[in-house]
Formats: C-alpha cells, sequence, structure tokens
C-alpha cells in the first residue's frame, strides 16, 4: 500500500539549524575584531572552531550527497546502534574521528594564514601515537559492541521486540538496569581527553599560525616522547598534538570495562531469559495440548452416569484438567513475568 | 453387530523421580485419535481410563461391565492399553515371569513394586478371556497393546482363541512429546482399513520403511482374519 506525505518542510526549524551552525563563528569573529591584543588567541580559537565545523559539515556533505538529507537521519544516524539507540561507543569513535580530523584541518588553516606567508605546501598529514591510539581504540570498542549486541540479538530473539525507533540522547547513559556507571565514567574520561587533546591542538596551532618556514618544519615532527631520557633542550616548544600514555592507558581500561560488561552479565542474562521464557513457552504449548485431548476424553456421548467406573473417571479427568489449566496459568504468569521485566528494560 | 471399545492410558503418572519409569505424553493423543478412528468405523468408545483412573480395579470392572453388557453374544469390543508394561518375577523360576501393564498404583516406587495383584496383568487378561468366551460366545475381542513387553503378555495366551485379536508393539516412544503418537500408532493408524490377518506383514512394512528397530506382533482371530476395525 501506498502512502503520500502531506507534511511541509519546517523552514523555522531549517533556519534554527542554519543559525546554530553560523552564530558561534560570528561571535568568534565578532570577539576577534573587538579585543585588540589578543588575535592570536582567538585566532587560535577561531581556527579550532572552524575547522570543528568544517569537520562536522564535511560529514554532513557526505550525508546529502549519498542522499539523507535530514539532519538526524543524517550525521546523527551515525550515533545510532543495532538496537535502535543512540549508541556511546559510536558516539565517541565519532567523536574522536572528528577531534582528530579537525586536528588537521585546523593545522592546514593555519599554514593557509600563517603570518610569514601561505606554508601550506610544506603540510603533511602527521599523527601522534597517542591519537592514533585513541581513534583506534575507540573503533575497537565501537565494532566489539556491535559484535556483543548483534551475538546477544541472535542468541535472544525476544530482544528484537524492544528494538527502538526512536532514539533518545539518554541512551548514552542507560543500560539494562538504569544509569550505567561504566557508560557514565567512560563519556566522562572522553570529554576530558578531548578536551585536553583541544588544548594541546589549540597550543600547537598558535604558534604555527606565526612560525617561518624552518621553524615549522622543526616542529612538525616534534612528537612527545613521555619516556624519553634525554634533555629536551627547546622544553617550551609544542608538540604535535597529543595525550599522555598514562591518560591513553586510562582511555583503553575505560573502553575495556565498558565492553567487558556489555559482554559478560548482559550476556548470560539475555540467554538464560531467552532460553527460560522458550522453555516456558514450550511447557504451556504442551499442557495445552494435553488439556485439550482430556477434554476431548472427557466430552464422550457414550458416558454413562448409571456407571460407577465411568463416575471415577470422568472426575479424574476433570480434576487433571483443573490441575492442567493451574499449571498453564502459573507457567503464564512466569511468561508475563519474563515479558514485563524485557519491556522495563 | 455392536461394536463397543475400552481404551486405557498411562501418560503422566509416571516419573522418573516417583516410580522410575519415564512419562509417556504421547498417550493421551494415541486415545483420542483411536477414539476418532473407531468412531468413522461405527465404534461406541467408553469413556477413557486415564492416568489415576487406570487402575487393575477400574479396568477390570470396566471390561466386565462392558463384557456383561454384551446381550447379543455376537459383539466386538476392543482393549486399547497405551502406556507401560514389565515383567514380574514371582521367584527365580523362569515359568514364575508373569508380565503386567505398570497401571496406576501410588505405592510403586523405584525400589518397591506392591504385589502383581495391583497391576493389570496377563492373569487378569486370562480373566478377561474367559469372561468373554462365556459372555459373548460368537464375540470378537481384540486387543491392541502399545506397550514395552506386549509381546510378553500375548506369549502366555498358549492356547489360541478362535474370538481373540491381538496386536501387540513392543515398543515405547519416551522421547515423544503430547503433540505426537506413538511409532506404532503411527503405523497402525494407516492400517485401519487392512484386514486383520495382513496386519503382520504390513506393520512389519511400514517398520522396515521407517528403519524402526521395533518389534510387532499380530495374531488375528481365525474366526475374522479377514475381516477389519
Amino acid at each position: 500500500m501506498m502512502t503520500t506525505s502531506t507534511q511541509k518542510p519546517n523552514r523555522l526549524s531549517l533556519f534554527w539549524k542554519a543559525a546554530f551552525l553560523v552564530i558561534p563563528l560570528i561571535v568568534l569573529a565578532l570577539l576577534y575584531t573587538q579585543v585588540p591584543g589578543t588575535e592570536t588567541f582567538w585566532l587560535a580559537i577561531l581556527q579550532l572552531v572552524i575547522s570543528l565545523w568544517f569537520t562536522i559539515l564535511l560529514f554532513m556533505g557526505v550525508t546529502v550527497i549519498f542522499g539523507v538529507t535530514d539532519f538526524k537521519k543524517g550525521v546523527l544516524n551515525f550515533l545510532i546502534g543495532d538496537t535502535g539507540t543512540y549508541s556511546l561507543s559510536r558516539l565517541q569513535a565519532f567523536i574522536w574521528a572528528i577531534v582528530i580530523m579537525s586536528s588537521q584541518f585546523c593545522l592546514i588553516f593555519s599554514l593557509l594564514f600563517n603570518h610569514t606567508g601561505n606554508l601550506f605546501r610544506y603540510y603533511e598529514p602527521t599523527f601522534s601515537q597517542s591519537a592514533m591510539w585513541l581513534l583506534g581504540l575507540s573503533l575497537t570498542s565501537y565494532v566489539a559492541v556491535k559484535g556483543v549486541t548483534v551475538n546477544a540479538l541472535t542468541k535472544n530473539q525476544n530482544a528484537l521486540n524492544t528494538y527502538k525507533t526512536t532514539p533518545k540522547w539518554g541512551d548514552i547513559l542507560v543500560g539494562p538496569n538504569g544509569l550505567d556507571f561504566s557508560k557514565c565514567q567512560m563519556l566522562i574520561w572522553t570529554l576530558l581527553a578531548i578536551c585536553v587533546f583541544e588544548s594541546k591542538v589549540y597550543d600547537y596551532n598558535s604558534l604555527v599560525i606565526h612560525v617561518s618556514a624552518p621553524e615549522y618544519m622543526k616542529i612538525s615532527v616534534r612528537m612527545y616522547e613521555e619516556y624519553k631520557s634525554t634533555v629536551e633542550a627547546a622544553w617550551n616548544l609544542p608538540y604535535v598534538p597529543y595525550l599522555p600514555w598514562s591518560f591513553v592507558v586510562l582511555m583503553g581500561l575505560s573502553q575495556g570495562v565498558y565492553v567487558g560488561k556489555k559482554l559478560v552479565p548482559s550476556f548470560k542474562l539475555d540467554d538464560l531469559k531467552a532460553a527460560k521464557q522458550t522453555e516456558l513457552e514450550n511447557s504451556t504449548a504442551q499442557l495445552t495440548l494435553k488439556k485439550q485431548y482430556l477434554s476431548s476424553i472427557l466430552d464422550n456421548p457414550n458416558f454413562s452416569k448409571d456407571s460407577p467406573v465411568d463416575k471415577i473417571s470422568a472426575a479424574a479427568l476433570n480434576k487433571q484438567i483443573t490441575d492442567l489449566q493451574q499449571q498453564i496459568a502459573d507457567i503464564n504468569g512466569d511468561i508475563n513475568t519474563i515479558n514485563t521485566y524485557n519491556k522495563a528494560n | 453387530m455392536e461394536k463397543i471399545s475400552i481404551t486405557v492410558g498411562l501418560g503422566d503418572f509416571y516419573s522418573i523421580s516417583r516410580n522410575g519409569l519415564q512419562p509417556l505424553p504421547f498417550v493421551y493423543k494415541n486415545v483420542t485419535d483411536l477414539q476418532t478412528l473407531l468412531e468413522t468405523k461405527n465404534w461406541t468408545n467408553s469413556l477413557s481410563l486415564m492416568d489415576p483412573a487406570a487402575t487393575v480395579a477400574l479396568i477390570s470392572t470396566k471390561l466386565t461391565e462392558v463384557i456383561d453388557g454384551c446381550k447379543n453374544g455376537d459383539e466386538w469390543v476392543l482393549f486399547y492399553y497405551t502406556g507401560h508394561a514389565t515383567k514380574y518375577f514371582l521367584s527365580v523360576d523362569p515359568l514364575q515371569i508373569k508380565t503386567m501393564c505398570v497401571t496406576y498404583n501410588e505405592q510403586l516406587t523405584p525400589t518397591y513394586t506392591p504385589d502383581i495383584k495391583e497391576f493389570f496383568s496377563e492373569d487378569n487378561f486370562q480373566q478377561v478371556i474367559a469372561s468373554f468366551r462365556k459372555k459373548v460366545p460368537n464375540g470378537h475381542l481384540i486387543a491392541i497393546l502399545d506397550c514395552c513387553y506386549a509381546y510378553g503378555l500375548i506369549g502366555s495366551f498358549a492356547a489360541q482363541q478362535p474370538f481373540l485379536t491381538v496386536i501387540a508393539a513392543s515398543a515405547t516412544d519416551v522421547e515423544a512429546g503430547f503433540d505426537t503418537n506413538s511409532f506404532f500408532f503411527k503405523a497402525f493408524s494407516q492400517l485401519t482399513g487392512t484386514p486383520f490377518d495382513q496386519l503382520q506383514s504390513q506393520l512389519d512394512q511400514i517398520y522396515q520403511q521407517q528403519g524402526y528397530n521395533g518389534q510387532c506382533q499380530v495374531s488375528p482371530a481365525p474366526n475374522f482374519k479377514s475381516l477389519t476395525l
């Protein structure tokens, strides 16, 4: 059956979406022009924000090119997991991809608008090891969570009944039993790590925008080596944006806990619930069949009221049927309890 | 000519924890399907004796009631039993080993078996045969025994009776559910239009085709061997 939509485009909503993208840039540009003497600070901040926005727009552009024009169905669709909810692991992978990509765009802007001239010809994508590890960790976490979810859905078909068609932001922090501490701590560590990383991006680019070509060539390969034993001569020069290794390890542990928790308890509990539900449903079906057979046997037109044997037999059949009804009711009660638990979670 | 059936089924009475015997869920479908089949062939089905009602006393009384009710002397009576059967050792003497149907008995446990008189055994069946011979001289008694050791039950009917047809299946399908029949019944229900004297070969053929390792023994009554149910 075909359906036609009579809804008109929401122009006000589109206006606000556009404003959401442009207003921060206007505010930053005004601040830059209205606060003389702090150009470097505001220029670096402006570059940072523009590069972040540019990266997001790039993602949106990709979704537009591939035919999904609506904002929520477009970029935000990247965040929806296999159960139809917003996924923290996907959000994290998405954010890290944006942050690391935007740091490269920020570098490009710094070279393009360098105060000594256009140095873009010296640009080479350079990443610190910690940045690559962070991106790798978040993508691994995303793939692992996807694997766990798909496996759980395969083993517990009833979980498909709880598939959500309208994701909410609350999904990111809510687990099967309410607010999830492992998700919450991972989100906070991620936000903190992003702030630290962005501060390094700012620090690096606020220098790159001023330096000459030879100086840039030196700092473009200046990698932070936490455990280097040699004395660092130019200690005040920035490094290629990085995070301390201890932070990377912390992120790894945080993600390990998140994935591990998702894997172990929910997997076993869901499996158990599904198996129990199937077992109970089979029992109900079998007992219902037996009740039908006994009812059919009892419904005998040749039953003789004068026969003592028939009277005893009928009484026994009636009792069996009553007992079966009670058993079926008890099992249905258990099935409802499991269903209620599944829906509530 | 009136045709009357008596059906007995025990399924849930059996329990590994209670009496050491596997439950037989298929007996309920066996009984209802057989009654449906018999109805189409103008049989009168008496009320079945199921589980707690399937005691030796009630089975014997019911058989007596039905046989005593045969007024014309040419009635057909069908006795169908689906459940467990076993051997009962009265002594170490092989001749003192009896076959009995494990009918309902609360005292039966894995370690204690009440006296054979508390169950429906070949002795009870001999009494039924004697009573039938006396009350229904021109009648036809058909015993269908869908249980273990059914062959043992008929093996002791040394003197073949001209009015007695025995169809015995020494097999059980303890894994079957409520939604299916025993293997014997599946095979037998295909052959209700087959003359009694051809049942043995037809059943053997089905067993062989299905790769089933059970044994089936048909002993048609000489007076009725070319007839069907």
